[in-house]
């Protein structure tokens, strides 16, 4: 059975076989379970030659990093660094030339990775030269390495990794010249190790692979001591002590993971009423009631209370991330929830929020507005949650959150979520096909494609764009390709609004069936189970329904087109 | 003749090979991860190791003798093929080698 890994060309001007060596072992390097990639090296020492000709690129890597030495791809620079001499007008033409050739390349992969360019660390250099513009290296080295950086910041699938992060993290022993002279490898193993990890997180991330909610335990983790023993009052939170500092920086690293999208709950062995008079009343709490989408406050099994939870939040398992101080219960949630995340904690709180800032499994391209208001809309979600409660039955509940959809083609203010829902959405997915901005852009403009945006929004808040549909002509038929909508908005017959819009295109176009196939994977069963009861002819995975037939949706729903 | 050395410089030179291994092995599919038996056959023919792999593992054994002893080793300065098959040939006799270096410094 042919490997569904994506594979990662390596080109570069320095051996990097101990690099595809780490990453073809990553699975037994580390615990996080993220994605694994197939390393293909081109012969090294041939970077222009492997960015300018395709034939280097006939087994379409997904992937591709480019890693490079200043000193070798750009002449002029080795001559400031032999001589002293800088000729700075050649030396920004190598650089843009250089850029000019990575952005060929791209249009072949997926994504392309190009780590910062760096000096070993052994080369001092002049200290009082340095940083002096003209003859300094290391002032030469930053203008380089920024005007690489927005020269190639208009390329939506170039990505610049910061290896001086991998520099500072690995130290003294990042370079070794011993690795240089006997095998031509610039860098040590340890630094490569850093590489590979950061890249695999960000092929992790451009895969739909990111983490989207982090629970946390809250004595000891949120704040220090026991509330419950020692009350509100007497926390261990701010004030001038170290570790009630540390405790508000953790606070605080937490805050800030909010407005990347990170979604924050709570997990925790306690009287609710007492945790949550804590998280009001302690003057020194950074987060407040509000930055939490949902808890499980009880005396009941962690695990359990994670699943309640994640299932609350219409969440996978694969999505969260578990932060606790007590390394019972973070053995207890490793054990029977295997997909959850659980960093290890160190025992000193003053080194929580370093382990926050050093996690990558967040690690997310792009920053969109809805990312910005996730814990806002799973609060409105949690509202939802009590009216329907309080609804005799589910139609009774639809009909009293007043849902409202707006259909839209895709355009270039929508473009850049639509491709993150594309990418990040599992459970109603019925391709799971995952495309850069660039290639979903072109694939819609061809012959015969269409594509829908649905935006979502109800009486307690907006979800912001949800949903995704899009079509390929076929003869007489209409094939769906994408069928995408975010578990934010599941069950509320929006599916249905998606099918409708497309059979009534099908209908104004002439097209006599409209046929869908469900590709499966692990995660999207809920897509399958969708189009089984929506009425159309099964065959397999194989869907049709006939145009000339109408597909009605729920009168609740009020429905606008801007096609 | 097994070699007389002293014990102890025996001991820290297998302390040293053993964590450079380590190391190394994270490099290596597991099937192909090097054992740390004194008759493991290092380069040559039947060897465990190509060129990047002596390489990694010389390495390796300079910075574990640096992190745990706090001495400094330089491997791989032999001139010629000779000298490199005696030293290298199998981990005994690389035991052999850094445990005489060790005793000397």
């Amino acid at each position: 059975m042919p490997s569904t890994k994506p594979r990662c060309l390596l080109v570069s001007d320095f051996n990097l076989e101990n690099l595809a060596a780490i990453l073809s072992n990553s699975k037994d390097l580390w615990d996080d379970p993220r994605i694994e990639i197939i390393p293909e090296i081109a012969s090294f020492g041939q970077v222009t030659q492997v960015l300018l000709d395709e034939s280097y690129w006939t087994s379409k890597p997904e992937y591709g990093l480019v890693w490079t030495r200043p000193e070798a791809i750009l002449p002029a620079y080795n001559n400031l660094v032999q001589t002293g001499v800088l000729n700075a007008d050649k030396l920004f033409e190598e650089v843009d030339e250089f850029c000019v050739n990575l952005e060929k390349s791209a249009e072949r992969v997926k994504a392309l990775f190009i780590p910062t360019w760096v000096k070993p660390n052994y080369q001092r250099g002049n200290s009082l030269r340095e940083m002096k513009s003209g003859a300094g290296v290391a002032h030469t080295l930053m203008k380089i390495n920024l005007n690489l950086v927005e020269k190639l910041q208009s390329v939506p699938n170039i990505f610049v990794l910061d290896t001086n992060r991998w520099l500072s993290t690995t130290g003294q022993r990042a370079f070794n010249p011993k690795l240089w002279y006997m095998g031509k490898i610039a860098f040590s193993n340890n630094l490569f190790k850093e590489a590979a990890f950061d890249l695999l997180s960000s092929i992790s991330a451009l895969s739909g692979g990111s983490r989207k909610l982090l629970i946390v335990d809250l004595d000891d983790t949120l704040w220090g001591g026991i509330v419950g023993d020692a009350g509100w009052e007497n926390l261990r939170l701010g004030g001038h002590d170290p570790v009630g500092e540390a405790f508000v920086a953790f606070q605080q690293e937490l805050k800030k993971l909010t407005f990347r999208g990170v979604i924050l709950g709570i997990v925790s062995k306690n009287e609710e009423s007492i945790a949550l008079e804590a998280i009001d009343k302690h003057p020194e709490m950074v987060l407040v009631q509000k930055d939490f989408a949902g808890w499980k406050i009880n005396w009941e099994d962690k695990a359990q209370n994670i699943i309640d939870l994640v299932d609350e939040l219409n969440l996978g398992l694969q999505s969260v991330v578990f932060i606790d101080d007590n390394p019972a219960e973070r053995a207890r949630v490793r054990d029977a929830l295997t997909e959850v995340l659980v960093p290890e904690l160190p025992k000193d709180p003053m080194l929580y929020a370093s382990i926050l800032q050093n996690l990558a499994c967040f690690d997310s391209p792009l920053i969109s507005a809805e990312d910005e208001q996730r814990t806002e809309m799973y609060k409105t979600e949690r509202k939802r949650t009590e009216l329907k409660a309080d609804s005799g039955n589910l139609e009774e509940w639809l009909e009293k959150l007043e849902i409202k959809v707006v259909i839209e083609p895709l355009n270039p203010s929508n473009l850049q979520r639509t491709t993150q829902l594309l990418n990040k959405t599992n459970q109603m997915n019925l391709s799971t096909r995952r495309k850069t901005e660039e290639e979903l852009k072109n694939w819609e403009s061809g012959e015969g494609r269409h594509l829908w945006t649905f935006r979502v929004s109800d009486k307690f808040g907006d979800s912001g764009l949800t949903g995704i549909a899009s079509v390929d002509a076929n003869d007489q038929n209409l094939q769906i390709i994408d069928f995408i909508l975010s578990c934010r908005v599941f069950g509320r017959n929006v599916e249905q609004v998606m099918l409708n819009t497309i059979i009534e295109y099908a209908r104004q176009e002439g097209f006599d069936y409209v046929h869908a196939t469900y590709l499966s994977t692990p995660k999207n069963k809920p897509c399958l189970r969708f189009f089984e009861e929506s009425g159309m002819e099964q065959d397999g995975n194989n869907f049709k329904w006939t145009v000339s037939q109408t597909f009605s949706i729920p009168h609740f729903i009020e429905v606008s087109n801007d096609n | 003749m097994p070699n007389i050395q002293n014990q102890s410089s025996r001991n820290r030179a297998k302390e040293v090979i053993d964590a450079a291994i380590d190391e190394v092995n994270q490099l290596r599919p597991v099937k192909q991860r090097i054992s740390k038996s004194p008759e493991t056959i290092l380069i040559g023919k039947s060897g465990a190791l190509d060129s990047l792999g002596l390489i990694n593992l010389l390495v390796a054994i300079e910075e574990k003798a640096e992190d745990l002893f706090d001495v400094e080793l330089s491997l791989g300065l032999e001139a010629s093929m000779e000298e490199q098959q005696s030293t290298f040939s199998n981990i005994n006799n690389l035991t052999d080698y850094i445990a005489k270096v060790l005793e000397e410094i």
